[in-house]
């Protein structure tokens, strides 16, 4: 039986997976807002993330919260090392050519990953209990998993909007000759866009494990390239914030559609909403491939 | 018609030909040469659309995937009959049945995704994989996640001994026929006029799309003949294995390996994908021998050395080292 209560409560959660959303997706339209490369092996970031919080829990009994930190550090590092060592090398070529480099890099991520820490999937409870909303219960780490996104997501705003760094990268959006005409060292912006990018997304890895607490295994970043690429054209690719937008929205038309899915009795909701998922990304570019945020 | 102007495609044909004699005279050939046939098959239907195009389909295992379900799924209901119909008559539906339905699948997807340019296309079609096998799984369509068999079918239907020549024997066969028509398909259409508009298409778009060239018509076109034909891939490999599930149908592994041979050999070219899935093709049954399991921790790095390096392939890096001379007009 559906009340009304059900509904507040679905979307509320809803909300909460969505700022999550949001935060996991940022990176990828960052990226090719700036870089105009397309990162195609996202997820792998995503699952790097998760294995952080993982490892930093079971070894050294660190929270998620803590170990975003961690996370963000490695993608930070990760994205410097990738464009000098290889995206530098590429950008300005043929569009494919990134594309296939970043895909094989997911798929070397996921390898080394199944390498090192093999294929079975890992999880871990970091039990805090639940609140009560509406008399449906609410685990209070999917609480702070939302917040923690959206206060990441607020720091991107005003390091973006108030430091120099942050008007350098606006300034490249803009017009990247024009920036450096006017002494931005283009090169410099490109390196920083990609660490933060990549740095958000495997922090936001690293809090998926708030929302997800097992299923840690080097596959599951491409149910999230998936997500992420619907949420990125629904906020019009290339605007980091936009995304954000999207990513809300995103979280509460999954919790919803898995509802209503569940409901309806039409076969299995998990893989039903998954395949809805890739439906959204054809139908939204062929309505508005400008993305729905967009004017 | 000067026998000339084609002598390149006869030379391929021959060195394929002689290729397919070996695998018939060797029996200790058997196993190397067929995964020689089906990698460059595969490569072949890759590059028919990505090589002419540049545009990169991330999900393109999906129209393997469905033609060996739609295959399979084919022989099982034709077999469920009292009295099955004729061996040929079976297999026969089946391929056109793989075809029908990728090029179906080919014309929604592309219907859509080819109006896009460069990554929007990426985009619009990486979950395609992810997409179809969660529909399978998801309404329990042809068995959903427990896989689809055909093995037991076709032994009551028949009998063992032709189960056993119609999967190792025959199936090579059609999967090598579907390399030959592959090869042909792309020869015929960089001949053409289509291959001439998606040349212009490849320096640049816009210019192209200004001088007269129908873009996202030429890209449906080239599009569809590829899922269609991966779609037969498909089938054949249906009626080799015999068996289907899908995690193994679904794998990326089948994409990365079609572009790994395609930019190894040579993008948009004929000869490309032959060469590059010989040697593809070898090192892959040494790798598997000795190191199993690790084939794809090998490949993305040479895949990512490749794109920053060598993003021609060898014909590519050929046709450069012998520009003008007989050699060049030669790989195609």
């Amino acid at each position: 039986m559906v009340t009304a209560e059900y509904v507040i409560f679905v979307t509320i959660a809803g909300v909460m997976l969505g700022t999550f959303y949001g935060l996991a997706t940022i990176g990828l339209s960052f990226t090719f807002g700036i870089l105009r490369i397309l990162n195609s092996g996202h997820g792998s970031f995503v699952m790097i993330g998760a294995y952080i919080s993982y490892w930093c829990f079971a070894l050294l009994g660190l929270p998620p919260l803590v170990s975003s930190l961690l996370a963000f550090a490695v993608g930070f590092f990760m994205g410097f090392a990738l464009y000098h060592g290889l995206i530098s090398r590429v950008l300005g070529g043929p569009e494919l050519i990134s594309l296939v480099l970043m895909f094989a890099f997911g798929i070397f991520l996921q390898e080394v990953a199944k390498f090192s820490w093999s294929a079975s999937p890992r999880g871990f409870t970091w039990g805090l209990g639940s609140i009560n909303i509406f008399g449906y219960e609410y685990p209070l780490t999917r609480l702070i998993g939302g917040v923690v996104s959206a206060v990441i997501v607020l720091v991107l705003y005003v390091f973006l909007f108030r430091t120099k760094s942050g008007n350098a990268i606006r300034s490249v959006v803009e017009d990247p000759e024009g920036a450096a005409l006017c002494g931005v060292n283009v090169s410099r912006v490109y390196a920083l866009s990609l660490a933060i990018a990549l740095g958000l997304t495997v922090a936001s890895g690293a809090l998926s494990t708030l929302f997800v607490s097992g299923g840690i295994e080097p596959y599951m970043g491409d149910p999230y390239t998936t997500r992420a690429f619907a949420i990125a054209v629904l906020g019009g690719l290339t605007s980091p914030f936009g995304s954000f937008l999207a990513g809300l929205l995103f979280g509460i038309i999954e919790n919803l559609s898995y509802m209503l899915l569940s409901l309806a009795n039409v076969g299995n909701p998990f893989s039903m909403t998954r395949f809805l998922t890739f439906a959204m990304i054809l139908l939204v570019l062929l309505i508005r491939p400008q993305g729905l945020l967009k004017r | 018609m000067d026998i000339r102007t084609h002598r390149s495609l006869i030379i391929l044909f021959l060195v394929s030909l002689i290729l397919l004699f070996v695998r018939v005279g060797i029996p200790e050939t058997r196993q190397i040469l067929s995964i020689l046939f089906f990698y460059i098959a595969l490569s072949e239907v890759f590059n028919l659309f990505t090589g002419l195009t540049l545009y990169v389909c991330f999900g393109y295992v999906a129209f393997v995937a469905l033609g060996m379900y739609g295959g399979g799924a084919t022989i099982k209901y034709l077999l469920s009959a009292s009295s099955p119909p004729p061996l040929a008559v079976v297999l026969a539906c089946a391929f056109a049945v793989a075809g029908i339905l990728a090029l179906i699948l080919a014309l929604a997807v592309g219907w859509i995704s080819v109006r896009l340019k460069g990554a929007y296309f990426a985009i619009a079609t990486i979950g395609l994989n992810e997409g179809l096998k969660n529909l399978i799984e998801g309404t329990g369509i042809w068995g959903g996640s427990s896989g689809l068999v055909i093995a037991n079918d076709l032994i009551q239907s028949y009998n063992y001994d032709t189960f056993i020549f119609v999967t190792s024997e025959l199936a090579d066969y059609l999967i090598f026929t579907v390399y030959a028509v592959t090869i042909l398909c792309i020869y015929l259409v960089i001949k053409s006029r289509l291959g001439y508009g998606l040349a212009a298409l490849r320096e640049d778009e816009e210019a192209a799309n200004v001088m007269g060239v129908n873009v996202v018509r030429y890209k449906l076109i080239v599009f569809v003949i590829s899922a269609t034909l991966a779609g037969m891939l498909g089938a054949g490999k249906m009626i080799k294995d015999v068996a289907i599930y899908p995690p193994q149908a679904f794998a990326v592994s089948y994409t990365v390996e079609a572009i790994v041979i395609s930019m190894l050999g040579g993008l948009g070219t004929v000869t490309g994908p032959v060469i590059g899935g010989l040697i593809y093709g070898v090192l892959k049954y040494v790798l598997t021998v000795s190191f199993p399991g690790l084939q794809l921790l090998a490949l993305a790095p040479a895949l990512m050395a490749m794109c920053v390096m060598f993003p021609y392939g060898i014909v590519g890096w050929l046709r450069r080292r012998f520009k003008g001379s007989k050699i060049e007009s030669l790989l195609i």
